[in-house]
């Protein structure tokens, strides 16, 4: 569904991720894993056509996206579930959900709209608040659920667990790993090592911007000492391997 | 009586004050721009309905087809006037904007002459009676066309999907347009929107005053600049309360204390006042 090839990306002269390879199949997850400043946001964002490109391809369906503008990219089946969740805090619930299929031009939003509430029923009971006033969870759950309207093929999610209470955090792990059941491929971002291994399938690690690890998530936790290290919890770990 | 005459006197004019503020707030939520050019935008729909209306003698003609050649306009002078520096510090946009609207009491000057222009029959000049209250046909049309164009306005931008859109991209322009909104067709709805509902104000006030003269812009804009201060930048629902309140302050200011302050001067030193007292406005938005 998604391979990046030789990717590299970064503002302006800046580079914050250098020759980065990667693959999402559908119907799996693939967690994206770093330190703070790792690059893992700015992977996505670019996928998103958020950030500039520097180097590299972003394959999605067989064709190259680079060129793409974001709203192309969603058109295409790409969903977004930023960092912050940046919702439209002015808007009520309903209203987010409209405008996350608003790419979706002649074809009725009510079922989409069902769908996500039969995912989210939290949201159903919000429909009419502005989006600014819901808790933390349920603003993540709004983020996902916004993503969903487009009805996408793969998803781009950005720090899921983010300062969410734990049986927030169940209910949103367990929306994705229905997602991923039904289909979806999706490329995940996370702090939490051990909350991204419970789901993922396959597993990259970044640090500084450059790809220090990827394997199967069971060969990553048998060696969750190296992703650690990765992650910067055991630095000796580092040196010895250096 | 006197009280309740004054507080009509009072809303018509907040009314009016409405109706160029909104415009104004509009463009400040979504670009973050003062747009002083907005007077002057106001001024020329004075001048439009005016000769509209003595050319074919219907106002009711003449109405729509000078809101929508502001409209346009609008929507032109965000394409030539701030869409090329919108990277730019804010302040380049406010210096441009100043600059666009001194040219255009300028070019009204030209065009028009340095003095005013009248109706030749002035419409809406009928006198009615409702309990003791005396008004004219032009201040019931005041606030009966301000408050359907304005609620209109409020439930399109609830109701509608271009409405949410909009609304969406004030919020968060990056987001909105990844989410295959326009935010171009959004820029210049709003501009043609806000413009529009500014020039019916500047017919309005030539209808009140059988007036329109180069510099009828001035006042008005400094007036709407508090404003829209007043009722929290960017925010319509204050603009529009901060609009009817100062309209009210004027209203019973000329009675009580308009023997040492003309009505322009209560209004500012009220506006003063209140900013004093808080200056993020009244409405501001956490």
């Amino acid at each position: 569904m998604l391979r990046l090839d030789g990717f590299s990306c970064g503002y302006g002269p800046m580079r914050a991720v250098d020759q980065l390879q990667l693959q999402v199949s559908s119907g799996s997850i693939t967690a994206l894993l770093g330190a703070n400043g790792a690059g893992k946001s700015s992977t996505i964002m670019c996928i998103a056509g958020h950030v500039e490109i520097h180097g590299g391809s972003i394959f999605y369906d067989g064709a190259d996206i680079a060129g793409l503008s974001p709203m192309a990219r969603v058109a295409a089946g790409i969903g977004l579930v930023p960092e912050g969740r940046r919702l439209f805090s002015s808007l009520t619930v309903r209203e987010n959900l409209v405008v996350g299929g608003y790419c979706r031009l002649g074809e009725a939003t009510a079922p989409t709209i069902e769908r996500v509430l039969a995912t989210f029923p939290r949201l159903g009971e919000r429909l009419h608040q502005r989006a600014g006033s819901l808790s933390g969870g349920e603003q993540q759950m709004l983020a996902i659920g916004r993503a969903l309207m487009s009805q996408p093929k793969l998803l781009l999610i950005d720090e899921l667990s983010l300062g969410l209470m734990p049986k927030i955090i169940d209910a949103c792990y367990g929306a994705i790993d229905d997602l991923k059941t039904k289909g979806m491929a999706i490329l995940l971002v996370e702090q939490s090592t051990q909350r991204a291994l419970e789901v993922a399938d396959m597993v990259t690690v970044l640090e500084s911007g450059r790809q220090v690890w990827t394997g199967t998530a069971r060969q990553a936790r048998h060696s969750t000492d190296m992703i650690d290290a990765c992650l910067g919890l055991k630095p000796k770990v580092i040196e010895r391997g250096k | 009586m006197l009280y309740v005459e004054l507080l009509i006197q009072g809303l018509i004019y907040g009314c009016m004050y409405a109706m160029i503020a909104v415009g104004l707030t509009l463009v400040y939520g979504l670009l973050r721009i003062l747009h002083v050019a907005h007077a002057g935008l106001f001024a020329l729909g004075g001048y439009l309905g005016l000769l509209l209306t003595n050319a074919t003698g219907s106002l009711l003609l003449s109405m729509p087809l000078a809101a929508g050649l502001v409209g346009l306009l609008g929507m032109v002078v965000y394409r030539l006037c701030y869409q090329p520096i919108l990277d730019r510090p804010p302040y380049v946009a406010l210096i441009a904007s100043i600059g666009l609207f001194i040219a255009m009491e300028e070019l009204f000057r030209l065009i028009f002459g340095p003095y005013g222009l009248t109706y030749t029959h002035a419409p809406l000049q009928q006198l009615f009676r409702f309990s003791g209250v005396t008004l004219r046909a032009v201040d019931l049309a005041i606030v009966v066309g301000s408050v359907s164009l304005l609620g209109s306005l409020a439930w399109l931008a609830k109701n509608t999907r271009t409405g949410i859109a909009w609304r969406a991209t004030v919020d968060d322009p990056q987001m909105a347009g990844s989410f295959g909104i326009s935010v171009l067709k959004v820029r210049y709805l709003n501009f043609f929107i806000g413009s529009a509902l500014a020039g019916i104000g500047g017919i309005f006030i030539s209808l009140l005053s059988n007036l329109v003269e180069p510099t009828m812009g001035g006042v008005p804009s400094y007036k709407a600049l508090a404003i829209i201060v007043l009722g929290g930048l960017g925010n319509v629902g204050g603009t529009l309360i901060a609009s009817l309140v100062l309209g009210v302050v004027e209203a019973f200011g000329t009675i009580f204390i308009g023997d040492y302050l003309d009505r322009d001067a209560i209004a500012f030193g009220f506006l003063i006042l209140v900013l004093m007292i808080r200056p993020q406005g009244l409405f501001a938005r956490s």
